[in-house]
């Protein structure tokens, strides 16, 4: 049993992946054929002994439910601990959804309060690795401090341009800082938004922060009081896919299409759970032709698919092709059908012989639901 | 809801020896099938998917693996408050242990559990067979046509017939006859060994049959054909779709093949009638650059870096570079390393076909591996 409090926190900005939140939060954004962002984040916790974990929800709660309901399949329905899901409190005179995440986390005071375990891990939902978080907590333990911040070392950072904007870790005069990489830095420490905190340091800096009722975020709050705690950072050696726009979700997709990532993703330090569809076995024709790629259960494919990640059931027709694409679950590809560089979201029925064309810097998303006859 | 009042039985406690190899550390239930499955799934799903809670599962040999997959039967959605999936494996009493001696002395042993649901009808169901069926309309049937026992048949080919246990029937389905693999058949329908019975009708027949000194204790051989010669009504209930029974290796890897056809009788594919399994929390497969996959069905986890053909590959199964794979079926975990050629065999779970082995002939089909556990 472990003695710390998984808190992951879905007040994520979605302003540069709008396409694949507009009926859903970041967090349940499906991934790798068969899993939703949050699956990554939740399982690592699990695999790393954590037992009670709370979710801060914002929004969009509808998607969220179905997808974890009571949490069973991650083994998170449980009588002592868990899964827990906080909301924010809807008013009885207003529909309006409040600014920043800061509320959810007052309307919780006291399940914060509650909480059992000495130190909790807060995290984001749309960091995707497979990490075992023990030996971040006991660095943490064994450092005594107050806060610890998981990061990234990264080389050759002007170069990466799918960077630009995160959160980087600085040091400076023995205290620590968190802000923007601007691309000008070519070593740096990259926050993957994963702080390991004292329970009374965060819960301390949660009252002071609704106490000044200025800061609207938790992360800011956060980050505005590093100098007043012990912080140290810890670097997780693994490679971690942040997922903050489509480009970056469009290249994190193709990452796992290399095998040797895929088994480090997949099987590191324990399997990612989801969700179960219980979908048949995935039938392949004669006709069909599918080069290095990923396809889920419950598909039937006959067509060519190319470099593409392929998620349940969905129907890929006779002369239909699929290159460089991602495919989201019950999506129908009609016969002839051509599809390059595109991101295809759930219940899409693609017409035969239609072609749809994006670009690898700029994938076309299709959304949800739509029909091209 | 007349369906409330049921409890079914399942018979999950045979070898299965005819499966040899696939069966020697596991009972036949449990085995494999079809990519992602356990044969048990089907009758299981079949009963979750007609409603029927309280399902009791009759084991004795090899349970393991049986055990571990169903558990507490959270994938049909059977762990229930009341009702729910239980596991009744033989059991010591007073008089002493004893087996299973038979599929009727099974359920005479588990005559307390029965009575525990107070049913109307007790449904015996076997844990060996493939098919998609809904227990309800045979059970309304049984209700509306005021039977004492009803046993669901299908139409075999004449020339088959003598292979099966044959009901005689007259033109409205009463069954007057029970001819067991008759020389010369004189119907061709055969019993599905799926029988609805009136519980109270059922209990007074088993416990007559435990005094039987020269009774074999099994339904097909004296339960049915007692009841029959004492006069009660026993219909014939038609059933016409999907079904196999996959007691042999050769029928085992028919009914595999069936599936790579896309318009199969079994429907795998329809949303309506689902089939459940445990779930493994393994990833998509993949397919690599050299990977090449044709009229074959693939489940999760699996990855291809060679020529599949024709053939099914279960979960996490492996095909390496240069590997061909033809007409053949690749159980969990199963590898078959660089540049080995399989041609019309079962390779068993966790097993690994070394580097440039060839193994198989057009002939006959190969078992490749001593056993299977069945654990995954």
């Amino acid at each position: 049993m472990s003695n710390l409090q998984g808190i992951i926190n879905l007040g994520e900005r979605e302003d540069y992946i709008r396409e694949l939140t507009m009926n859903r939060p970041l967090a349940t954004v499906p991934f790798a054929g068969r899993y939703r962002l949050i699956d990554f984040t939740l399982s690592n916790m699990v695999n790393s002994g954590i037992d009670s974990i709370s979710l801060i929800v914002k929004n969009k709660f509808h998607s969220l439910n179905d997808h974890i309901g009571p949490g069973k399949d991650w083994d998170l329905d449980r009588k002592t601990g868990g899964l827990r899901i906080l909301y924010p409190d809807m008013q009885p005179d207003s529909n309006l959804i409040s600014i920043g995440d800061i509320p959810v986390v007052r309307s919780n005071l006291s399940h914060f309060a509650s909480i059992k375990k000495d130190h909790i891990l807060l995290t984001r939902s749309n960091y995707i690795g497979n990490i075992d978080f023990v030996p971040a907590l006991d660095a943490h333990i064994k450092e005594g401090n107050d806060i610890t911040i998981l990061t990234r070392h990264i080389q050759q950072g002007r170069v990466r341009v799918d960077l630009l904007g995160m959160d980087i870790v600085q040091k400076r005069n023995g205290s620590y800082s968190i802000g923007r990489n601007l691309g000008n830095q070519n070593n740096f420490d990259l926050s993957i938004e994963m702080y390991i905190m004292k329970k009374s340091v965060f819960l301390r800096i949660v009252h002071e922060t609704i106490e000044e009722g200025v800061e609207a975020f938790l992360k800011k709050a956060i980050i505005a009081r590093l100098s007043d705690y012990k912080v140290n950072t810890y670097t997780i050696s693994v490679d971690i896919l942040p997922i903050h726009s489509i480009q970056q979700y469009y290249n994190a997709s193709l990452t796992i299409l290399d095998p040797e990532y895929a088994q480090y993703l997949f099987y590191n330090n324990g399997k990612i759970y989801t969700k179960a569809k219980d979908a048949p076995s995935t039938l392949y024709s004669s006709g069909s032709d599918v080069n290095h790629s990923l396809i889920a259960n419950g598909c039937v494919i006959e067509g060519t698919v190319e470099n593409s990640i392929i998620f349940r059931d969905v129907h890929i027709g006779r002369g239909a092709v699929v290159r460089n694409s991602i495919v989201f679950q019950d999506t129908q590809i009609s016969s002839r059908a051509n599809l390059n560089y595109c991101i295809v979201d759930k219940f899409v029925h693609i017409g035969s012989g239609k072609v749809l064309m994006g670009d690898g810097g700029l994938p076309y998303v299709i959304s949800k639901g739509a029909s091209i006859r | 809801m007349i369906y409330s009042k049921v409890v079914a039985m399942i018979l999950a406690g045979g070898q299965g020896s005819r499966l040899k190899n696939l069966t020697k550390k596991t009972a036949k239930p449990a085995v494999h099938f079809g990519g992602k499955y356990r044969i048990i799934d089907f009758t299981l799903s079949n009963c979750a998917n007609s409603g029927i809670y309280s399902v009791g599962i009759l084991t004795q040999y090899q349970p393991l693996a049986l055990n571990t997959h169903i558990g507490t039967g959270v994938p049909w959605d059977l762990d229930r408050r009341s009702g729910g999936v239980e596991i009744l494996p033989p059991y010591m009493s007073t008089e002493g242990g004893r087996w299973y001696a038979g599929t009727a002395n099974a359920i005479y042993e588990n005559i307390d559990f029965i009575d525990l649901h107070d049913p109307e009808y007790v449904l015996i169901l076997s844990g060996d067979h493939i098919y998609k069926m809904d227990y309800r309309k045979m059970i309304s049937f049984h209700h509306e046509t005021k039977a004492d026992v009803t046993v669901s048949v299908i139409e075999v080919p004449w020339e088959e017939a003598s292979r099966f246990g044959i009901l005689n029937t007259k033109d409205d389905n009463v069954i007057y006859e029970f001819d067991e693999k008759p020389a010369e058949p004189k119907n061709n329908l055969a019993s599905m060994g799926i029988y609805v019975f009136n519980w109270k009708l059922l209990r007074r027949y088993l416990r007559e049959d435990h005094k039987n000194k020269d009774s074999s204790h099994d339904f097909g051989a004296d339960i049915i054909p007692t009841i029959l010669s004492d006069g009660h009504r026993m219909m014939a209930y038609r059933f016409s779709g999907y079904w196999k029974d996959v007691g042999t290796v050769e029928s085992y890897w028919e009914a595999h093949m069936d599936l790579l056809d896309p318009n199969n009788e079994l429907r795998l594919y329809d949303e309506e009638w689902k089939i459940y399994t445990k779930n493994l929390d393994v990833p998509p497969h993949y397919i690599s650059y050299d990977g090449n996959v044709e009229n074959s069905l693939l489940n999760e986890g699996c990855e291809v870096y060679g020529l599949v053909k024709n053939s099914i590959l279960s979960t996490s199964s492996v095909v390496e570079e240069g590997a061909v794979v033809e007409d053949s079926i690749l159980l969990p975990y199963a590898t078959v390393g660089k540049g080995a050629v399989l041609k019309k065999s079962i390779v068993l779970s966790r097993h690994k076909v070394a580097e440039g082995e060839v193994l198989g002939s057009e002939d006959e089909i190969t078992l490749v591996g001593a056993y299977d556990m069945g654990i995954l």
